[in-house]
């Protein structure tokens, strides 16, 4: 459906996105990359907001800047958060489905249908400037369902929703991916994007940096020994234990004294092992996070690989 | 979709809290005709319609087409609300035309609304010389409008270039020596309507308001003038929107 080949964008010296080829098909495919790394450069491309200095961004075969012809297969939920904030939702959402062809009376029933399939057909006649930053997010995703295209781009869609509301959202796209649609979406989060699929494009520095199953990155950062930060009132005691197990390859002390980091090849036995030694040899364990599950070090891995 | 773009952006020009400014202005303009007129029982009405005219109408004009262009694309690249606009499926080309027309008519409609107001406080036989000028008011829309609009989407933040040709540009061009009134759009306007006014305008305050051109300039040229170059900014413009990004920098990744 989407189709990159070499395409790069530079806004002057600064460089947006760097010889980007790859393909997306039907289902769920998350764009991942830190803040700067070319998410929104890409998804302007693809949405034919900006045109690629060299190389070419196709939708279905056709060039897209200016293309009315391929306005009509794409949604675009974009991440800035600007409305006519003195209109209500249902204007908005009806008044950008008169704008892709629809007449009145098929503007507004579109309109209710994805107001309610977003959860806010009884909210929509607020005026957008008194909305919250979740109901601002499904008003931007029902102007992008409105007229059912055949691919949805959503940049940073997750942003500002609950805990509740993220679940529905997820669901949501999910059902629109069983409907066979194009889903791009573009996070920073990588737990965010383990929810929503197993199909990633990694973005870095405007670079793609890999494509492909989420399990295959998961697989290299493996390669690599993971890091686990324990905290602990007692650490010389808890490093004189966990040193012992054949999975730990280094305990390093915090300097402030009340933490170690330990490093492993294997998390998910250190992980399970952890309780154990809370419970059955009362190890004062107060606490224990990964460093290593952010993007930040994933893709310092990738570099290094 | 053309139509229905036209109608709602129409719409939210003359919304009532958009409207209410020009609507005091107008209000303003009558009170100041009603006192001029009242503080000079000798000067006929017609004399001071013409004076109030030819100083203050076409220049609410301009104020009023240049902040109505700079809406059309440029408060909605400000605004990042332009997105919206460019990911539906509708020739560019036509959205920038909708828009734009969109403007001229606001624009018409506020110079009109001011035209009346300066009418009705002048009274007597300014109402004979309302036809003319409403016809040049009208021409001086589509131009100002159209022509504003294209600078709007040359320039970023295009205010300061189009208040700086509208009260410098218009107000001192057409008096320079020689023939360089024929590079002003208030020259034409005048020229349109110079067959009613030509007895009036023979004074120094006249020749402030673009007085000299408007023997050179007939109302044909003036006509034929204003037609050509709205549409040459017209298609200029839509070629220029067609081809050109419109994205709102400060996001870009």
């Amino acid at each position: 459906m989407i189709q990159l080949q070499n395409a790069s964008r530079w806004y002057g010296q600064v460089m947006g996105v760097n010889d980007v080829t790859c393909e997306i098909g039907p289902g769920v495919t998350a764009l991942l990359g830190m803040n700067g790394a070319g998410k929104s450069t890409l998804m302007r491309l693809i949405t034919g907001q900006m045109q690629p200095t060299t190389g070419s961004v196709m939708v279905d075969g056709e060039s897209v800047f200016g293309n009315p012809n391929v306005y009509r297969k794409l949604g675009y939920c974009p991440e800035i958060d600007d409305f006519y904030e003195h209109w209500s939702g249902r204007k908005f959402v009806t008044h950008l489905a008169r704008l892709t062809g629809f007449s009145a009376t098929e503007a507004k029933a579109r309109a209710e249908r994805v107001l309610a399939e977003v959860g806010m057909a009884d909210r929509a006649d607020k005026k957008i400037a008194g909305y919250s930053k979740g109901m601002r997010q499904r008003i931007k995703l029902a102007q992008a369902m409105v007229h059912d295209p055949q691919a949805i781009l959503l940049d940073e869609p997750l942003n500002g929703l609950d805990p509740v509301g993220r679940r529905e959202f997820i669901n949501l796209l999910g059902d629109l991916a069983n409907q066979g649609k194009t889903i791009l979406v573009s996070s920073h989060i990588l737990f965010e994007v383990e929810q929503m699929t197993r199909s990633i494009l990694l973005l870095n520095r405007g670079r793609l940096l890999a494509s492909g199953d989420l399990g295959v990155i998961r697989e290299l950062i493996d390669k690599y020994p993971h890091r686990v930060r324990v905290e602990s009132h007692e650490p010389r005691r808890v490093a004189e234990r966990l040193v012992s197990l054949p999975f730990v390859l280094k305990v390093e002390f915090d300097p402030r004294g009340d933490a170690l980091e330990v490093q492993t090849r294997e998390p998910g036995k250190f992980y399970d092992f952890i309780p154990q030694l809370v419970l059955d040899e009362n190890l004062p364990i107060e606490g224990f996070s990964s460093p290593d599950n952010n993007l930040e070090s994933i893709f310092g891995y990738l570099v290094e690989a | 979709m053309t139509l229905y773009l036209f109608q709602s952006t129409l719409a939210d020009f003359l919304r009532p809290r958009r409207l209410l400014v020009w609507t005091v202005l107008a209000v303003v303009l009558f009170v100041m005709g009603r006192t001029i007129v009242s503080l000079n029982p000798s000067s006929k009405p017609d004399a001071i319609y013409l004076l109030m005219s030819n100083i203050i109408l076409y220049r609410i004009q301009m104020l009023a087409a240049a902040i109505f262009a700079l809406q059309v694309i440029g408060a909605e690249v400000e605004q990042k609300t332009i997105v919206y606009l460019l990911t539906r499926p509708m020739p560019r080309p036509q959205i920038l035309l909708a828009r734009t027309l969109a403007a001229i008519v606001a624009v018409a409609f506020i110079s009109l609304l001011s035209l009346l107001a300066v009418a009705a406080a002048c009274g007597g036989a300014s109402w004979q010389q309302v036809p003319i000028d409403a016809a040049a008011l009208v021409a001086g829309a589509f131009a100002y409008t159209a022509f504003f609009t294209l600078i709007s989407l040359f320039i970023h933040k295009a205010m300061t270039i189009c208040l700086m040709f509208a009260f410098g540009w218009e107000t001192g061009i057409p008096n320079l020596p020689g023939n360089m009134f024929w590079v002003s759009i208030n020259s034409y306007l005048t020229g349109i309507t110079q067959a009613a006014k030509r007895d009036a305008t023979n004074s120094a305050i006249s020749a402030f308001a673009g007085g000299r051109s408007a023997a050179e300039i007939t109302p044909l040229i003036g006509w034929a003038a204003m037609v050509g170059f709205t549409l040459f900014c017209l298609i200029l413009g839509g070629y220029w929107f067609n081809n050109n990004e419109y994205v709102a920098r400060e996001d870009a990744e």
